[in-house]
């Protein structure tokens, strides 16, 4: 490891950065035709903040449903002040598992020097389906679920294990931020985003204090770089997976 | 004891082993799918097609927890009983044109055909004598 790579890990571990490639759908579970009808959102923001950032044409959108991966072409921009976002539609006609991913153009941060592709992935449940919440879906690095990542409560603790090329990342950090869309305002600083390491096994878990959709970013450095202006620049690389607790009616 | 124990049990097992119940149009058919949660297959199971408080349709379900059903209503409900206290019951709708073919009409025109075609067969033969 030279002393580049050791500089960018140390800023890894000490700055709270915030940003979470986003996807939620507008269910996160599907009980009757009505709510079939799924408006996926994707995004690039601080999410407690709310304070957006441009995502380009992500590389690649799809879900992955019943062992296949199908891509989800009919994304459309969309504009929050000047900076864009997507939204597609998608019809759930079946029972089943679909989880929804987006692998972004990867955004160069000039104030760090560095690449950041956030792989952003959700869960959805349809018609009770309930078998294959915890299949992997191939991306390079993912987060999978060790607890049901849909049907949670406001209080419930989710566990996931983190994958890089398909083997755990051990001692990995994971971000977490819960989409504020409540204008809600923390004590401080510290509290905006919450970080947790991943253990020897890359399994980490953390319990959510509020009802709405929270963020886990699971950040690794990039076994490749991107070259831009003649320089090669280290890419940090984040599994981020978006669930949604709710509160009892 | 063991009684109590095993009626919790039974009680937890219902609760984590709720049946689902999806349905949807193909051409002039309802399919019926009907599993547990986890995609557990009910098998063998009941359906019944009901309209207006009244069962117009019966069938069960294949290996697959699967049941095909010509439509003969426009808005029905699908009751499917998984027996052990697993029933669910869904509402489905359809605009598709229903042509239903009344069976007792086209029973009786065959019944009547063959009873002309009978007499006439009779009178042939007496007529013949």
């Amino acid at each position: 490891m030279n002393l580049k790579s050791l500089f960018v890990i140390g800023s890894l571990a000490c700055v709270a950065w915030g940003h979470f490639g986003v996807v939620i759908p507008s269910n996160s579970t599907i009980d009757n035709p009505s709510q079939a009808k799924e408006k996926i959102t994707y995004k690039f923001t601080h999410p407690f903040e709310g304070v957006m950032m441009n995502l380009d044409k992500p590389v690649e959108a799809g879900v992955f449903v019943g062992g296949k991966k199908e891509i989800i072409s009919n994304l459309s921009e969309k504009k929050d002040g000047k900076m864009s976002y997507y939204e597609a539609r998608y019809n759930i006609k079946e029972p089943g598992i679909y989880q929804f991913y987006m692998d972004p153009k990867p955004y160069f941060e000039p104030a760090e020097d560095i690449f950041i592709r956030h792989i952003t992935k959700t869960i959805v449940n349809a018609y009770g389906y309930g078998e294959g919440w915890d299949e992997p879906i191939g991306l390079k690095t993912e987060i999978i679920p060790l607890t049901r990542p849909y049907g949670l409560y406001k209080g419930n603790i989710f566990s996931g294990k983190v994958l890089y090329k398909g083997k755990p990342a051990k001692n990995a950090i994971v971000e977490i931020e819960y989409l504020n869309s409540k204008s809600l305002k923390a004590p401080g600083e510290d509290y905006i985003t919450q970080e947790v390491k991943t253990n020897e096994l890359g399994e980490f878990s953390f319990a959510m204090p509020l009802a709405g959709w929270w963020g886990f970013s699971a950040l690794s450095e990039d076994d490749e770089t991107i070259k831009k202006d003649g320089k090669e620049y280290p890419v940090e690389i984040g599994a981020v997976i978006w669930v949604e607790t709710k509160d009892y009616e | 004891m063991i009684r109590l124990i095993l009626i919790l049990l039974c009680g937890v097992s219902l609760q984590a082993h709720s049946l689902k119940v999806f349905a949807s149009q193909d051409g002039d058919f309802v399919v019926i799918k009907s599993y547990f949660y986890g995609n557990s297959p009910c098998r063998n199971c009941n359906v019944d097609i009901i309209k207006d408080d009244k069962i117009i349709q019966n069938a069960k379900t294949d290996e697959n927890g699967v049941a095909r059903l010509k439509l003969m209503a426009n808005e029905f409900d699908i009751l499917v009983d998984g027996s052990l206290a697993h029933e669910k019951r869904i509402s489905f709708s359809t605009d598709t044109k229903i042509t239903i073919e009344d069976d007792n009409q086209i029973s009786k025109i065959i019944y009547s055909l063959i009873a002309i075609i009978l007499i006439f067969g009779i009178l042939y033969l007496i007529k013949r004598k």
